[in-house]
């Protein structure tokens, strides 16, 4: 008898719960499909994806009363999320799985929905494809506010692709709230990475593997310290440029900012010798910029334009794309070469990088100058080094596009994008197939589906790398507090100085910036 | 027993009484000045959770909104006051016959009413002490035997009162430990706080930007705009300096029989009333206040108040006399009021731009806002975002500027962080509304916007705002504050001429007489030129400019010094020949 009396409230319980928990849920049958289209934020439709990228979470745009996402792979695995308002967050563990086994296949979210007369109806389902290839399991970037003149705090931070980490490399807060930019690894090795700090506690930090120095590459020869950075695949060497920037505000609603190089000349620097070269076929009276070594280290891409007179447009200033030769053993140049001349192109060049394993060189395309971030028709455009066609990606949108780079495996293709802001600089990727096709692109994931929304920083040059940096703000601080080492200037194997940013002054520059 | 009640009545009468001083007190303050220097958007409650004491934040700013309502924010200060005062009570409630119990519990809430006094005190801080206070209250009704679970009990107390409060909490946490292990006399107890006081540090591998400073002083860190007074780390010390006094006077009155102890009592709670009024209303420093109230009047476009409250200032600095400026504009009498003040700083009070901070860059941001400078704005605006990337005063520069320039996707980006604030929402509401209908023309300040744009672009240079305004007026001929701000500026720099070539535009801008500095200056040119009669573009000097200049001229012709001129012609010190010859930093030493 008690037995029966203990049984029979969990059977009540049951007869009387479990019609309200099937109700709650739709059953496929019973659920029609609507005709109106889902709208999911993010944009995660119709794109390939990285089998080890993390949960590419998203929230619901279209109304309704509840949303149950499902996800699930060719191999019929699914993963179900409910939530009243679409905001769809998806269990890591279970979202790997999901990637793992389905190397090639197909990814498809289909949402419900209930109405407000409690029916629940079924949007079109959307399909993503599973790329085969991985991506670079890191990124580092700066964090850097919108501004122009002022800073204040800002640090360089690495972001794990295949979940939601992120680590701080530097902060300023370390070093009096100093600036620091220009990270820069080769080949995406996190043991072999560069930066700058300007202003308070000015240097420029290089790690290369366990050889860890902090060091002032300005010299007497240079107008300024190392500006943008590339390691030669050897890791023997970085090609700095050196710079005299200023800054201009456009009065006239349209543009923001203006960047322009007064000087600008390409030098080498010994990561050993501690030692800096300036080559005479990169320190011309024209303004080179932006070097950027080939994936084999023999030749050194960088942009190049004529210097105009001050009274004269800025939108004159149009940016070639430039080759030149390089003996790594003897470290000598050849005959630069010019791969594309931005008159005969209609876009000055910027941010060339080549491709590890395509024929091809990403650059930016925009109407003037080299600095893209502010420029709204600046775009991603690839070179074919082998056909010498230059084609416009299906990446670009009618925002700012800036800083393309290549995943070590050559099948990602990474850029900063403002298209869903117009003023913030994000994260995007791009599968880039065996023949350089690059398929639509789609903004880094994040735990909250609702982070672009309201996240009021820049994603700065962001730089692949192939595993988690070592250094933290503290390690780095260590190093830094002991002092820059000052570089040497290697004169005896810098020849026949023309003009340019290195030229001897006689004095050495404390500002390599100005604003107007 | 009837003693007992006495007593009690008397405290919570005192309590009362000092309830009531307090509203007092904070009429006085003028609390919505806080709110005014520390306005921000509250972050979301997953952003608070990266570092510690970014929860005490929120509470902090959703505080500092209630302090914009006179009675709400008087009522959201007695409140805390309130909770403050029981939390000790409650600490404390082992003294409770005490004839001192409540005559110090009152007097411990001094110092904590002397916090709402500084407005540049961080409200985020007081929300920690707050915040900490509730918490180590919660975490004294409870005091388990056993030392290691006492230990553990506290370790994990003294995590959440660390991630909730900072190491602001965290003090105070301790600090009623020790309380309670005194009181209780069981020393040993005292071994449970070591394992707190390393919280900060084991914090450190989980947040690698932090170094041990960071972890263990977080709060205090504050930004350059901000400041600490002594008077925060007295209250938050208050629990044990409470316990220290609370053993001395019981020691002493245990001693000596107190036969009148309603007397005691009630005159120790007199005491400490004027105590609480004769220590908080000095803490009110006028200038500051004035000073606040000023660029609170400048934000609301109020130019009567600022001119208002500038007559009561007797130091003006950079920003003050800028925003004096400025409302002088407002209040349309800028060129005849103009050298109704020093104008130490030339030209420079009129424009900021030498001398770049984020906050400075907030005040250009309202001028060119004002000039409706679209591009100006919102470039300021983005300076300003460096350190105030949440105030709305700055986002609302953005969203509207961005509307203006054709970008409603970053202006939907910014609204929609505005709208974190419920003061903002209804004009969130609006604006989206405005962008979704298409109807943003329909809105005054866009409208200027789009009116004033240039028409030929140029660079704006930051190192010559008079230039930067000339082209601007030069693209807008119809802009009247560009024009008064241009003239101010070369009467500033005693370029008399230039203003002389424009003096026809003054009847463009409907000026029946010239204004009074711009008579008075050409008067100067008068004097100084060699012509007889120039062009004055159809104006005439008024007689009693005239006759006023003559004898500004007889009494300082023949004079030794500066100083003995300056005497001499002080009852002319609100012109603009005393300004030439004396104020302005072009004046000849």
């Amino acid at each position: 008898m008690k037995m029966i009396k203990r049984k029979l409230p969990w059977k009540l319980f049951a007869l009387f719960a479990l019609p309200l928990v099937v109700s709650c849920n739709p059953s496929t049958g019973k659920v029609k499909q609507t005709d109106e289209s889902l709208q999911i934020y993010p944009d995660y439709t119709s794109v390939a994806i990285p089998p080890n990228i993390a949960p590419m979470n998203f929230m619901v745009r279209n109304n309704g009363r509840a949303f149950i996402a499902e996800i699930s792979n060719s191999q019929n695995r699914r993963i179900i999320i409910r939530d009243r308002k679409g905001i769809i967050q998806i269990p890591i563990h279970k979202w790997r799985k999901l990637l793992e086994e389905d190397k090639g296949g197909i990814l498809t979210i289909s949402v419900f929905r209930k109405t407000r007369g409690n029916q629940w109806e079924r949007f079109a389902a959307v399909k993503n494809e599973i790329a085969k290839e991985k991506i670079d399991p890191y990124i580092a970037f700066r964090k850097i506010p919108a501004s122009n003149i002022l800073w204040n705090i800002m640090g360089i931070y690495q972001r794990c692709l295949e979940n939601f980490k992120q680590y701080p490399i530097m902060v300023n807060t370390l070093t009096e709230k100093n600036c620091m930019n220009c990270h820069s690894f080769n080949a995406g090795d996190p043991e072999q990475m560069v930066f700058h700090m300007r202003a308070v506690h000015a240097g420029t930090f290089v790690m290369n593997r366990d050889n860890i120095q902090f060091v002032d590459t300005k010299s007497d020869h240079t107008r300024s310290a190392g500006v943008y950075p590339s390691w030669h695949p050897n890791g023997e060497l970085i090609a700095f440029s050196a710079n005299m920037i200023n800054q201009g505000f456009h009065a006239r609603m349209g543009k923001i900012d203006f960047v322009v190089d007064k000087y600008s000349d390409i030098v080498l620097y010994d990561v050993k010798a501690n030692s800096i070269t300036r080559p005479a076929a990169l320190a011309s009276e024209k303004l080179e910029n932006l070097p950027s070594w080939s994936i084999d280290g023999t030749k050194l891409y960088y942009i190049s334009a004529d210097k105009i007179a001050d009274s004269l447009s800025y939108e004159l200033i149009l940016y070639n794309l430039m080759s030149i030769g390089f003996d790594e053993r003897t470290r000598k140049f050849g005959d630069s070469d010019t791969l594309i001349n931005a008159k005969h192109f209609g876009k000055s060049i910027s941010f060339p990088r080549e491709s590890p394993t395509h024929a091809i060189i990403s650059f930016i395309g925009l109407n003037y100058g080299y600095f893209s971030i502010y420029n709204n028709e600046a775009d991603v455009y690839f070179y074919n080094t082998e056909t010498k066609e230059i084609t416009r990606p299906p990446v670009n949108s009618e925002f700012t596009e800036s800083y393309p780079s290549w995943s070590t495996n050559g099948s990602w293709l990474m850029f900063v994008s403002k298209r869903d802001d117009g003023i913030l600089s994000e994260v995007w990727f791009s599968h880039i197939d065996k023949n350089g096709n690059a398929g639509k692109p789609f903004v880094m994931p994040q735990r909250h589906p609702d982070f672009y929304e309201h996240y009021l920083y820049n994603y700065n040059r962001p730089e692949f790398i192939t595993g988690k940096v070592r250094m933290n703000p503290r390690k780095v601080y260590a190093y830094v507090k002991k002092g820059a080492v000052p570089s040497v200037f290697n004169e005896a194997e810098s020849l026949d100085i023309s003009s340019g940013a290195t030229i001897l002054t006689g004095k050495t520059e404390d500002v390599f910036y100005h604003h107007n | 027993m009837k003693k007992t009640s006495a007593i009690k009545i008397a405290g919570y009468a005192g309590f009362i009484l000092t309830l009531f001083f307090l509203i007092y007190f904070l009429r006085k303050v003028d609390i919505s000045l806080t709110y005014y220097w520390q306005q921000s958007i509250p972050l979301s409650f997953s952003e608070a959770l990266q570092y510690p004491g970014d929860i005490s934040g929120i509470m902090g700013d959703r505080f500092l909104e209630l302090l914009t309502r006179p009675f709400l924010g008087i009522m959201g200060v007695t409140l805390l006051v309130v909770i403050v005062f029981f939390m000790l009570y409650i600490i404390f409630r082992r003294f409770r016959g005490s004839l001192v119990f409540f005559p110090l519990l009152l007097a411990a809430l001094i110092p904590y009413i002397m916090l709402f006094a500084h407005y540049r005190l961080p409200a985020s801080l007081i929300m920690c002490i707050t915040t900490g206070l509730l918490l180590a209250t919660i975490h004294s009704l409870y005091s388990p035997v056993n030392l290691a679970v006492r230990t553990g009990y506290s370790f994990i107390t003294g995590i959440i009162v660390y991630l909730v409060a900072g190491s602001a909490g965290l003090l105070v946490l301790v600090q009623v430990m020790i309380i309670q292990t005194v009181l209780s006399k069981k020393y040993l107890g005292l071994a449970a706080i070591l394992p707190v006081l390393l919280i900060p540090l084991l914090y450190l591998p989980f947040n690698l930007s932090y170094t041990a400073r960071f972890a263990y002083l977080g709060p205090f860190l504050i930004s350059k705009y901000d400041e600490i007074p002594l008077i925060l780390y007295i209250s938050l010390s208050s629990p044990l300096m409470l316990l220290l006094v609370f053993t001395l006077l019981n020691y002493i009155f245990s001693r000596f029989a107190v036969k009148h102890s309603l007397m005691v009592s009630g005159t120790a709670i007199l005491i400490v009333l004027a105590g609480l009024v004769f220590a908080t209303l000095p803490c009110i420093i006028k200038e500051e206040r004035n000073v606040l109230k000023i660029f609170q009047a400048a934000f609301r476009n109020d130019g009567e108040t600022v001119v208002k409250f500038a007559k009561k200032q007797l130091f003006i600095d950079r920003m003050l006399q800028f925003e004096i400026n400025r409302a002088l504009y407002q209040n349309r009498c800028l060129l005849d009021s103009l050298f109704h003040y020093p104008q130490q700083f030339g030209e420079k009070g009129l424009f900021l731009e030498d001398n770049i901070t984020s906050r400075v860059s907030l005040h250009i941001s309202n001028f060119y806002y004002d000039l409706g400078f679209a591009n100006e704005a919102r470039h300021w605006s983005t300076e300003a975002q460096m350190v105030l990337s949440r105030h709305p005063v700055v986002l609302k520069h953005l969203v509207m500027t961005y509307i203006a320039i054709g970008n409603n996707e970053t202006a939907l980006k910014y609204l929609h962080v505005l709208s974190g604030s419920w003061l903002y929402r209804d004009w969130c509401d609006r604006v989206n509304e405005m962008i979704e209908s298409n109807t943003t023309l329909n809105d005054q300040a866009i409208r200027s916007f789009v009116i004033n744009n240039p028409r030929i672009d140029y660079f704006s240079e930051t190192k010559n705002p008079t230039k930067k305004i000339m082209i601007f007026y030069g693209s807008n001929p119809d802009n009247n504050m560009a024009f008064e701000f241009i003239m101010a500026s070369y009467l500033l720099q005693h370029q008399i001429g230039n203003v002389l070539i424009h003096l026809q535009d003054f009847r463009k801008f409907g000026y029946d007489k010239l204004p009074r500095a711009v008579e008075e200056a050409m008067l100067i040119y008068i004097a100084r030129s060699k012509e007889s009669k120039p062009s004055l573009a159809g104006y005439s000097i008024s007689q009693n400019t005239v006759e006023e200049f003559r004898d500004f001229s007889r009494l300082l012709s023949g004079t030794a010094n500066k100083t003995e001129g300056m005497r001499k012609v002080s009852k002319y010190k609100n012109t603009y020949w005393y300004y030439v010859w004396f104020t302005s930093p072009y004046a000849s030493k």
